[in-house]
Protein backbone atom coordinates (compact mmCIF):
# COMPACT_ATOMS: atom_id res chain seq x y z
CA UNK A 1 0.00 0.00 0.00
CA UNK A 2 3.27 2.46 0.74
CA UNK A 3 4.27 2.36 -2.84
CA UNK A 4 1.40 2.55 -4.63
CA UNK A 5 1.68 5.51 -6.79
CA UNK A 6 -0.71 8.56 -5.57
CA UNK A 7 -1.65 11.05 -8.46
CA UNK A 8 -2.57 14.49 -7.51
CA UNK A 9 -5.91 15.99 -9.66
CA UNK A 10 -3.99 18.07 -12.10
CA UNK A 11 -1.68 14.91 -12.51
CA UNK A 12 -4.56 12.92 -13.35
CA UNK A 13 -5.87 15.53 -15.64
CA UNK A 14 -2.71 15.83 -17.52
CA UNK A 15 -2.14 11.84 -17.68
CA UNK A 16 -5.78 11.96 -19.20
CA UNK A 17 -5.54 14.73 -21.74
CA UNK A 18 -1.94 13.14 -23.02
CA UNK A 19 -3.69 9.60 -23.05
CA UNK A 20 -6.56 11.14 -25.03
CA UNK A 21 -3.74 12.88 -27.88
CA UNK A 22 -1.00 10.86 -27.66
CA UNK A 23 1.89 14.30 -27.29
CA UNK A 24 0.95 17.53 -26.82
CA UNK A 25 2.19 21.18 -26.05
CA UNK A 26 1.93 22.88 -22.37
CA UNK A 27 -0.63 25.54 -23.96
CA UNK A 28 -2.43 23.01 -25.68
CA UNK A 29 -3.08 20.96 -22.74
CA UNK A 30 -3.85 24.50 -21.15
CA UNK A 31 -6.42 25.11 -23.87
CA UNK A 32 -7.47 21.77 -23.65
CA UNK A 33 -8.44 21.13 -20.15
CA UNK A 34 -10.37 24.76 -20.26
CA UNK A 35 -8.34 26.63 -17.20
CA UNK A 36 -7.67 23.83 -14.98
CA UNK A 37 -4.06 23.68 -15.68
CA UNK A 38 -2.64 27.08 -14.91
CA UNK A 39 0.32 28.82 -17.04
CA UNK A 40 2.45 29.47 -13.68
CA UNK A 41 2.13 25.59 -12.60
CA UNK A 42 1.89 23.61 -15.35
CA UNK A 43 5.63 23.18 -16.68
CA UNK A 44 6.47 22.88 -12.48
CA UNK A 45 3.80 19.86 -12.76
CA UNK A 46 5.05 18.39 -15.76
CA UNK A 47 8.85 18.87 -14.34
CA UNK A 48 7.89 16.39 -11.59
CA UNK A 49 5.86 13.75 -13.36
CA UNK A 50 8.99 13.69 -15.98
CA UNK A 51 11.17 12.84 -12.81
CA UNK A 52 8.70 10.30 -11.75
CA UNK A 53 8.48 8.98 -15.54
CA UNK A 54 5.11 9.38 -15.93
CA UNK A 55 5.64 11.78 -19.17
CA UNK A 56 8.65 12.32 -21.27
CA UNK A 57 9.49 15.45 -23.18
CA UNK A 58 11.24 15.99 -26.77
CA UNK A 59 11.87 19.87 -28.15
CA UNK A 60 10.14 20.60 -31.50
CA UNK A 61 11.63 22.92 -34.27
CA UNK A 62 9.35 25.99 -34.78
CA UNK A 63 7.79 25.63 -38.43
CA UNK A 64 7.73 29.23 -39.36
CA UNK A 65 9.16 31.57 -36.60
CA UNK A 66 9.84 31.44 -33.21
CA UNK A 67 11.84 29.52 -30.62
CA UNK A 68 11.78 25.14 -30.07
CA UNK A 69 9.19 23.91 -27.61
CA UNK A 70 8.55 20.92 -25.44
CA UNK A 71 6.33 18.37 -26.61
CA UNK A 72 4.96 15.89 -24.30
CA UNK A 73 4.50 11.97 -24.18
CA UNK A 74 3.03 9.60 -22.02
CA UNK A 75 5.02 7.26 -21.10
CA UNK A 76 4.09 3.04 -20.16
CA UNK A 77 4.60 3.43 -16.88
CA UNK A 78 2.51 6.52 -16.49
CA UNK A 79 -0.16 4.56 -18.61
CA UNK A 80 -0.09 2.04 -15.88
CA UNK A 81 -0.21 4.09 -13.19
CA UNK A 82 -3.34 6.25 -14.76
CA UNK A 83 -5.19 3.05 -15.39
CA UNK A 84 -4.11 1.77 -11.88
CA UNK A 85 -5.49 5.32 -10.80
CA UNK A 86 -8.55 5.68 -12.46
CA UNK A 87 -9.89 1.63 -11.89
CA UNK A 88 -8.75 2.18 -8.11
CA UNK A 89 -11.09 5.19 -8.15
CA UNK A 90 -13.98 3.29 -10.11
CA UNK A 91 -13.50 1.16 -7.06
CA UNK A 92 -13.65 3.38 -4.46
CA UNK A 93 -16.70 5.14 -5.79
CA UNK A 94 -18.49 1.93 -5.91
CA UNK A 95 -17.82 1.77 -2.31
CA UNK A 96 -16.49 -1.99 -2.82
CA UNK A 97 -13.52 -1.19 -0.71
CA UNK B 1 48.03 68.79 -27.61
CA UNK B 2 46.26 67.48 -24.04
CA UNK B 3 43.89 70.01 -25.05
CA UNK B 4 43.31 68.63 -28.05
CA UNK B 5 42.76 65.25 -27.28
CA UNK B 6 40.47 66.31 -24.53
CA UNK B 7 38.26 68.11 -26.74
CA UNK B 8 38.43 65.75 -29.37
CA UNK B 9 36.95 63.10 -26.82
CA UNK B 10 34.83 65.84 -25.01
CA UNK B 11 33.58 67.25 -27.83
CA UNK B 12 33.95 66.01 -31.05
CA UNK B 13 33.03 62.58 -30.47
CA UNK B 14 29.82 63.32 -28.62
CA UNK B 15 28.50 65.73 -31.10
CA UNK B 16 29.24 63.36 -34.14
CA UNK B 17 27.59 60.10 -32.48
CA UNK B 18 24.52 62.82 -31.15
CA UNK B 19 24.33 64.16 -34.59
CA UNK B 20 24.82 60.15 -36.01
CA UNK B 21 21.86 59.04 -33.58
CA UNK B 22 19.66 61.44 -34.51
CA UNK B 23 19.85 62.04 -38.09
CA UNK B 24 19.40 58.26 -37.89
CA UNK B 25 16.28 58.74 -35.92
CA UNK B 26 14.95 61.19 -37.87
CA UNK B 27 15.39 59.58 -41.24
CA UNK B 28 13.39 56.81 -39.68
CA UNK B 29 10.48 58.46 -38.46
CA UNK B 30 9.90 61.85 -40.77
CA UNK B 31 6.69 63.27 -38.83
CA UNK B 32 8.61 63.39 -35.25
CA UNK B 33 10.83 65.47 -37.76
CA UNK B 34 8.62 68.02 -38.89
CA UNK B 35 7.11 68.21 -35.33
CA UNK B 36 10.56 69.12 -33.63
CA UNK B 37 11.30 71.47 -36.71
CA UNK B 38 7.84 73.25 -35.67
CA UNK B 39 8.47 73.07 -32.44
CA UNK B 40 11.91 74.72 -32.32
CA UNK B 41 10.44 77.61 -35.57
CA UNK B 42 7.39 78.58 -34.10
CA UNK B 43 8.37 80.89 -31.09
CA UNK B 44 11.53 81.56 -33.03
CA UNK B 45 9.01 83.40 -35.64
CA UNK B 46 7.05 84.35 -32.89
CA UNK B 47 9.57 86.37 -31.31
CA UNK B 48 10.83 87.73 -34.24
CA UNK B 49 7.94 89.69 -34.62
CA UNK B 50 7.71 91.27 -31.08
CA UNK B 51 11.68 91.72 -31.75
CA UNK B 52 11.43 95.22 -31.25
CA UNK B 53 9.94 95.75 -27.59
CA UNK B 54 11.53 92.53 -26.57
CA UNK B 55 15.25 92.03 -27.52
CA UNK B 56 16.70 90.39 -24.65
CA UNK B 57 13.35 88.44 -23.74
CA UNK B 58 13.56 87.15 -27.41
CA UNK B 59 17.26 86.10 -27.25
CA UNK B 60 16.76 84.40 -23.88
CA UNK B 61 14.46 82.32 -25.49
CA UNK B 62 16.18 81.43 -28.31
CA UNK B 63 18.90 79.88 -26.33
CA UNK B 64 16.04 78.26 -24.02
CA UNK B 65 14.67 76.76 -27.28
CA UNK B 66 17.86 76.05 -28.34
CA UNK B 67 18.78 74.14 -25.37
CA UNK B 68 15.39 72.29 -24.93
CA UNK B 69 15.76 71.10 -28.75
CA UNK B 70 18.86 69.77 -28.00
CA UNK B 71 17.72 67.76 -24.43
CA UNK B 72 14.41 66.74 -26.17
CA UNK B 73 17.41 65.43 -29.26
CA UNK B 74 19.31 63.87 -27.02
CA UNK B 75 16.40 61.86 -24.43
CA UNK B 76 14.68 60.55 -28.14
CA UNK B 77 18.42 59.59 -28.89
CA UNK B 78 19.06 57.73 -26.01
CA UNK B 79 15.39 55.83 -25.87
CA UNK B 80 16.25 55.11 -29.25
CA UNK B 81 19.46 53.77 -28.73
CA UNK B 82 18.78 51.57 -26.12
CA UNK B 83 15.42 50.82 -27.01
CA UNK B 84 16.88 49.59 -30.12
CA UNK B 85 19.97 47.80 -28.43
CA UNK B 86 17.62 45.83 -26.11
CA UNK B 87 15.41 44.74 -28.87
CA UNK B 88 17.94 43.86 -30.81
CA UNK B 89 20.17 41.84 -28.42
CA UNK B 90 17.63 40.00 -26.79
CA UNK B 91 14.32 38.33 -27.05
CA UNK B 92 11.76 38.67 -24.22
CA UNK B 93 12.24 36.50 -21.07
CA UNK B 94 16.29 36.22 -21.82
CA UNK B 95 16.90 38.34 -18.70
CA UNK B 96 14.54 36.65 -16.74
CA UNK B 97 15.92 33.22 -17.69
CA UNK B 98 19.60 34.36 -17.09
CA UNK B 99 18.55 35.14 -12.75
CA UNK B 100 16.93 32.18 -12.47
CA UNK B 101 19.79 30.06 -14.02
CA UNK B 102 21.37 31.57 -10.69
CA UNK B 103 19.19 30.50 -8.63
CA UNK B 104 17.77 27.13 -10.11
CA UNK B 105 19.82 24.03 -11.14
CA UNK B 106 19.79 23.33 -14.46
CA UNK B 107 17.65 20.54 -14.60
CA UNK B 108 14.73 22.74 -13.18
CA UNK B 109 15.70 25.79 -15.69
CA UNK B 110 15.24 23.52 -18.63
CA UNK B 111 12.19 21.30 -17.25
CA UNK B 112 10.06 24.05 -16.11
CA UNK B 113 11.42 27.61 -16.92
CA UNK B 114 12.50 27.54 -20.89
CA UNK B 115 9.49 26.24 -22.06
CA UNK B 116 7.26 29.07 -20.09
CA UNK B 117 9.28 31.01 -21.72
CA UNK B 118 9.74 29.31 -24.65
CA UNK B 119 5.98 29.42 -24.82
CA UNK B 120 5.59 33.13 -24.35
CA UNK B 121 7.91 34.26 -27.14
CA UNK B 122 6.07 31.96 -28.74
CA UNK B 123 2.57 33.20 -28.50
CA UNK B 124 4.25 36.93 -28.38
CA UNK B 125 5.75 36.21 -32.21
CA UNK B 126 2.39 35.30 -33.13
CA UNK B 127 0.78 38.59 -31.59
CA UNK B 128 3.27 40.87 -33.45
CA UNK B 129 2.84 38.87 -36.77
CA UNK B 130 -0.81 39.45 -36.29
CA UNK B 131 -0.17 43.17 -35.91
CA UNK B 132 -1.26 43.65 -32.40
CA UNK B 133 1.02 45.05 -30.45
CA UNK B 134 -1.22 45.38 -27.75
CA UNK B 135 -2.25 41.53 -27.42
CA UNK B 136 1.95 40.98 -27.79
CA UNK B 137 2.60 43.28 -24.36
CA UNK B 138 -0.45 41.67 -22.61
CA UNK B 139 1.38 38.12 -23.76
CA UNK B 140 4.35 39.41 -21.92
CA UNK B 141 3.21 40.40 -18.93
CA UNK B 142 1.19 37.26 -19.01
CA UNK B 143 4.01 35.28 -19.28
CA UNK B 144 6.33 37.04 -16.97
CA UNK B 145 3.54 36.70 -14.06
CA UNK B 146 3.28 33.20 -14.88
CA UNK B 147 7.30 32.79 -14.64
CA UNK B 148 7.16 34.35 -11.43
CA UNK B 149 4.38 32.06 -10.61
CA UNK B 150 6.81 28.95 -11.41
CA UNK B 151 9.74 30.32 -9.31
CA UNK B 152 7.71 30.68 -6.12
CA UNK B 153 5.61 27.51 -6.74
CA UNK B 154 9.38 25.15 -7.75
CA UNK B 155 10.86 27.75 -5.05
CA UNK B 156 10.59 25.11 -2.30
CA UNK B 157 11.32 21.99 -3.62
CA UNK B 158 14.84 23.23 -5.07
CA UNK B 159 15.94 25.07 -1.59
CA UNK B 160 15.25 21.58 0.05
CA UNK B 161 17.31 20.06 -3.08
CA UNK B 162 20.05 22.72 -2.48
CA UNK B 163 19.91 22.88 1.45
CA UNK B 164 20.73 18.48 0.72
CA UNK B 165 23.33 19.02 -1.37
CA UNK B 166 25.27 21.53 0.98
CA UNK B 167 24.69 18.93 3.86
CA UNK B 168 25.93 16.42 1.65
CA UNK B 169 29.14 18.05 0.56
CA UNK B 170 29.58 19.29 4.27
CA UNK B 171 29.38 15.52 6.07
Amino acid sequence: MKDLPRLSSIETLILELLAEHRELYGLEMMEASRGKLKRGTIYVTLGRMQDKGYVTSREVEAEGRGPARCVYTLTGHGGRVLGAWQMAGAVFARGVL
Amino acid sequence: MLAVRLGIVCIFKPVRWFLHISTRHLRLHPWRHLFLCALFFAPMWLLDAKRGELAPLASAMKWVCAGGLFLLFLLVSVRELTHRRRRIATSPGWGVLHIISWVYSAKTVSQVFRPTINDMQFEHIQALAEGNPLKARWVLLRGYSSVWSAAVAQAPLSLMKRLYELWKAAS
